[in-house]
């Protein structure tokens, strides 16, 4: 049975339905649309239970011939480093789509394109053929542009934009590179199992070679991440994003940038890799430590949880720059962790501005006293966010500071700065947002409604469950990232 | 036989000629009659191969392939046509026009002869200006059609002393040089002779700088014209470049390659650039088909197998896009009265299918995946990356996100843009005329979204 198949275009079909019904049937495309990205969830979580974890390659594979006269394949598979987020952007999907069910503007548009997009998120991950790859990235650019654009911000209209046209320049560099390996690979390939295999073969071709390739793939990565300087997309979109939409900027379309580093760079390039990280690392640097402090100095919930995406990516890359098994078990699980805490903290966001229409941090105070549910609950994420021994996000940093430190000494201690940063900014935002004496203002907010918790709550469980036990999460990567260090290190 | 459908076409256009003198009665039937003798041509290409005339014409897979697009072209213009209230009377004389032009474009693309070529490229001109002023009480539509006509009879006398040099330096007009002509005495006098030619089919293929007559003349012309005129002629002079490359000039020529990448880079940036500022429908997609002409002037500079069926590829692509693109526009201005931009606001709330067949068009030629336009492109990207031409690759993709930012602004009208209603000036369209435009549109749509994820039947046509 074609797992993989199944789970990534069953959103699609729901997705025709839902554009074969008449737009004011509103409960049954949310019916259809809950219905669809559900089963999708089921499948991946049956995909998880039957994945072996003792093995390092790919499993699940699916392979037909597409176009025959390009040598294109239908190639799908997963491994420790993909299946992980796929079962989180499946779940993240569910979840921000339970809390879209508040959207009541063109419901009927806005859920087709959610669906369009969980296809392709999904297809990045599971893709193993340069086309096909190509093919799902660009997917998820035309939904989250009209996503974006119909039911964001007031800036909505220029946000939408800017996404587009800066996430693409980043992919049409990529597509060059991807012509570049295809006509590089004898025979002529884009089956990137193959490619990783036959590296050497491309090595002959060149540094000069390899080092364009490697750029062309980075700068499609690296604006997704995003890292410093191509971040200056993100919190224009993020803000201005409804919010189940930053949540999936954030939860998922981010891991594509980190998955096609650690899938595509790393493997296949690890000559220039290896000098690559030099500056690599400082980058992350800069994103830990950059992105922590413009965090501290906005006034906007929504920006700060933003920027503080910048930092934890720049933990994943940190993580990354080590070349080693526990520094990619690291900034794996760290974005996992991320999309989960991240993923609920934007709804958590969502939560108070639909009942107060501001996320100013000064405009509150006091507010635990009014919605405790809602109090604990922010301040559970927020404290899994800045990374306390117990919760997720703990675990996955300290891994990531773990992995680097060995070769990295002096820019990991400075990275430690941005922990010590991030928890200031977030414990200013509780003490400002729900401590001190209630604002009257608010004397009447309601605290949360069972659609919303039933949005956070299982991420909540996950940030405890993983913190506790995050061999949950490790056992599944430990045997690929194993593999791929190898593959990064003992490269010729 | 290979220029049946030549002949075919001709007898066409005579019948509807005498049609609009002696039978005005029949005036309603002339758009069949048009659609069937091009119907009939497109059934008689590829009945026979070789050569015609002696060796001036000379068929091939290559210019059969050509013929089958500048056949299927016209076919669906005239059937746009059907809904064009805007030429009610001479409805014979225009589809004659138009059946004369695609004789012209198909003896262009068979021409092995500079002279051929010429009378060929003289064929379509003439047709086209007249077609491009057919609604002669506009004023506009005058300017347009006037403008054409004088930057037209300019390209022809370029042209013409460009042939003269080629017979001076040769000998001969034919398509065919002796191996060693570049280092010979005349060889100078040959490349000045083939540059003066390419500057003449600039004009036709509206390349960089030789493009201003493009939208003035493409906003004047009644829409359907307008969509012929962006595929058709265009098409068939890239495919007459494609032969003068193959057989006119010594493999691989780095001066003239190197000239021909410039004017591609430019053709695409000032296209892309000047589309930008657009607020009419038509001039905004007219300056969006000079940077497409840009895109598959690629597939020139690598002369191999894959740079000709990737222009071969991308013009198919471009001809579903193109027209399905102007057959939006059109429907558009005929529900709203008008070609600017602002008709296009809020077209989602109203006409979501109409809207949406419009986004998937602009998205297919911006080249975004999975739609035809981006295999058109990926082709014409690899022949570039494959003949070492990288740096014109990078100009092509970087163009290809400028051009997105325009394509866009539509989708942004019809999307974000919510307004209840918009001022209705003259709705004009009848009911049968918007049934044949949405027709045309979902065939075109199919095939966009089809051979956009299952490109095996066109690329196997292509014998790629």
């Amino acid at each position: 049975m074609p797992l993989l198949s199944l789970l990534t275009f069953l959103p699609l079909l729901g997705a025709l339905i839902i554009l074969a019904m008449p737009k004011e049937k509103t409960k049954t495309i949310q019916t259809v649309g809950l219905l669809v990205s559900g089963l999708s969830l089921l499948v991946s979580v049956v995909v998880l239970f039957g994945y072996d974890k003792n093995l390092a390659g790919m499993q699940y594979m699916e392979d037909f011939l597409w176009i025959g006269n390009l040598n294109v394949h239908y190639l799908l598979g997963i491994d420790g480093l993909s299946l992980p987020l796929v079962v989180l952007t499946t779940l993240l999907t569910f979840l921000a789509l339970i809390a879209s069910m508040g959207i009541n503007h063109r419901v009927k548009e806005y859920w087709f394109w959610f669906l369009v997009l969980e296809v392709g998120m999904l297809g990045v991950f599971e893709a193993l053929d340069f086309f096909l790859f190509y093919v799902f990235w660009e997917l998820t650019l035309v939904p989250m542009y009209f996503l974006i654009g119909v039911w964001g911000g007031p800036k909505k209209e220029y946000a939408a934009t800017k996404f587009f046209l800066y996430t693409l320049f980043g992919s049409v560099f990529m597509l060059l590179a991807i012509i570049a390996l295809y006509f590089g690979s004898e025979p002529h390939t884009f089956n990137m199992l193959e490619l990783t295999a036959g590296r050497d073969q491309l090595l002959k071709l060149g540094m000069t070679f390899q080092w364009l390739v490697f750029i062309g793939f980075y700068l499609g990565f690296a604006i997704k991440i995003p890292l410093f300087p191509f971040h200056t997309w993100l919190p224009l979109a993020h803000v201005e994003a409804p919010t189940a939409v930053s949540v999936i900027l954030a939860g998922v379309l981010l891991k594509m940038g980190g998955y096609g580093l650690l899938r595509v760079n790393f493997p296949m390039f690890p000559e220039v890799t290896k000098i690559f990280i030099y500056p690599l690392v400082i980058i992350a640097f800069i994103n830990i430590v950059y992105g922590a402090l413009v965090a501290m100095a906005q006034k906007d919930m929504k920006r700060m949880v933003a920027y503080s995406s910048v930092n934890h990516m720049g933990y994943v890359v940190l993580g990354m720059c080590s070349l080693s098994a526990a520094g990619f078990n690291g900034a794996v699980l760290q974005m996992v962790n991320h999309g989960i805490i991240t993923g609920a903290l934007f709804l958590l966001v969502g939560v108070v501005y639909d009942r107060a229409h501001t996320r100013d941090i000064d405009a509150f105070g006091g507010l635990a006293s009014k919605v405790p549910l809602y109090a604990g609950i922010m301040t559970l994420a927020s404290m899994a966010s800045l990374g306390l021994p117990g919760l997720s996000g703990f675990i996955s940093e300290f891994l990531c500071f773990l992995g680097a430190f060995p070769v990295w000494k002096v820019w990991t201690i400075m990275s430690v700065a941005g922990v010590l940063v991030t928890a200031a900014f977030f414990l200013r935002m509780i003490q400002k947002v729900f401590l001190g004496p209630l604002n009257e203002k608010w004397a009447n907010l309601t605290d949360m409604t069972t659609r919303e918790l039933c949005a956070v709550v299982p991420l909540c469980v996950l940030m405890v469950v993983l913190g506790l036990y995050p061999r949950l999460g490790l056992d599944i990567m430990n045997q690929t990232m194993t593999m791929l260090a190898v593959l990064v290190k003992g490269g010729t | 036989m290979i220029l049946l459908p030549e002949i075919i076409l001709t007898v066409g256009a005579l019948v509807l000629l005498t049609i609009d003198f002696a039978l005005p009665r029949l005036q309603r039937l002339t758009v069949y009659i048009a659609a069937i003798f091009s119907g009939l041509a497109l059934c008689a290409v590829g009945l026979g191969s070789g050569t015609a005339f002696g060796s001036f014409f000379s068929a091939s897979a290559l210019t059969n392939g050509f013929s089958v697009l500048i056949l299927l072209g016209s076919v669906i213009a005239i059937v746009m046509a059907m809904a064009d209230h805007e030429v009610e009377k001479h409805w014979g004389s225009y589809f004659a026009l138009m059946l004369f032009a695609t004789v012209g474009c198909l003896l262009l693309i068979k021409a092995r002869d500079f002279l051929y070529a010429f009378l060929a490229v003289e064929l379509i001109s003439i047709s086209s200006f007249i077609l491009t002023g057919f609604e002669r009480k506009i004023a506009s539509s005058m300017e347009g059609a006037l403008k054409y006509f004088l930057v037209g009879a300019f390209s022809a006398a370029i042209a013409l002393y460009g042939i003269s040099l080629y017979y001076a330096a040769l000998g001969t007009t034919s398509f065919s040089f002796p191996a060693d002509i570049g280092a010979s005495a005349n060889g100078t006098l040959y490349f000045a002779a083939l540059l003066l030619i390419f500057v003449s089919f600039g004009f036709k293929a509206s390349i960089v700088p030789f493009h201003f007559w493009v939208p003035d003349a493409y906003e004047s012309a009644p829409t359907p014209i307008t969509a012929y005129l962006s595929v058709v002629p265009k098409l068939a002079t890239l495919g007459a470049m494609i032969n003068v490359f193959n057989l006119a000039i010594p493999a691989g020529d780095a001066r003239l390659s190197l000239a021909l990448a410039i004017l591609a880079c430019l053709t695409m940036t000032v296209g892309n650039l000047s589309a930008i500022a657009q607020s009419n429908l038509k001039r905004l997609l007219a300056y969006s088909s000079i940077a497409q002409a840009g895109y598959m002037m690629i597939g020139l500079l690598s002369v191999s197998q894959l740079g000709m069926t990737s222009i071969l590829v991308y013009g198919f692509s471009y001809l579903l896009m193109n027209f399905g693109a102007f057959a939006c526009a059109q429907w558009v201005a005929t529900k709203h009265g008008s070609y600017d931009i602002s008709s296009c606001d809020g077209l989602s709330m109203r006409h979501f299918p109409h809207a949406l067949a419009f986004t998937l068009f602009l998205l297919s030629l911006a080249g975004i995946p999975p739609l035809v336009g981006f295999i058109g492109k990926y082709l014409v990207f690899s022949s570039a990356i494959e003949g070492k031409w990288a740096w014109v690759a990078v100009v092509a993709v970087l163009n290809s996100v400028i051009s997105v930012y325009y394509y866009m602004r539509i989708a942004y009208r019809m999307y974000f843009v919510e307004t209840k209603s918009v001022v209705v000036s003259a709705p004009v369209l009848n009911v049968f005329g918007g049934y044949v435009l949405s027709g045309v549109i979902a065939v075109l749509l199919i095939g966009t979204l089809f051979l956009g994820i299952y490109p095996n039947p066109l690329l196997t046509l292509v014998r790629f």
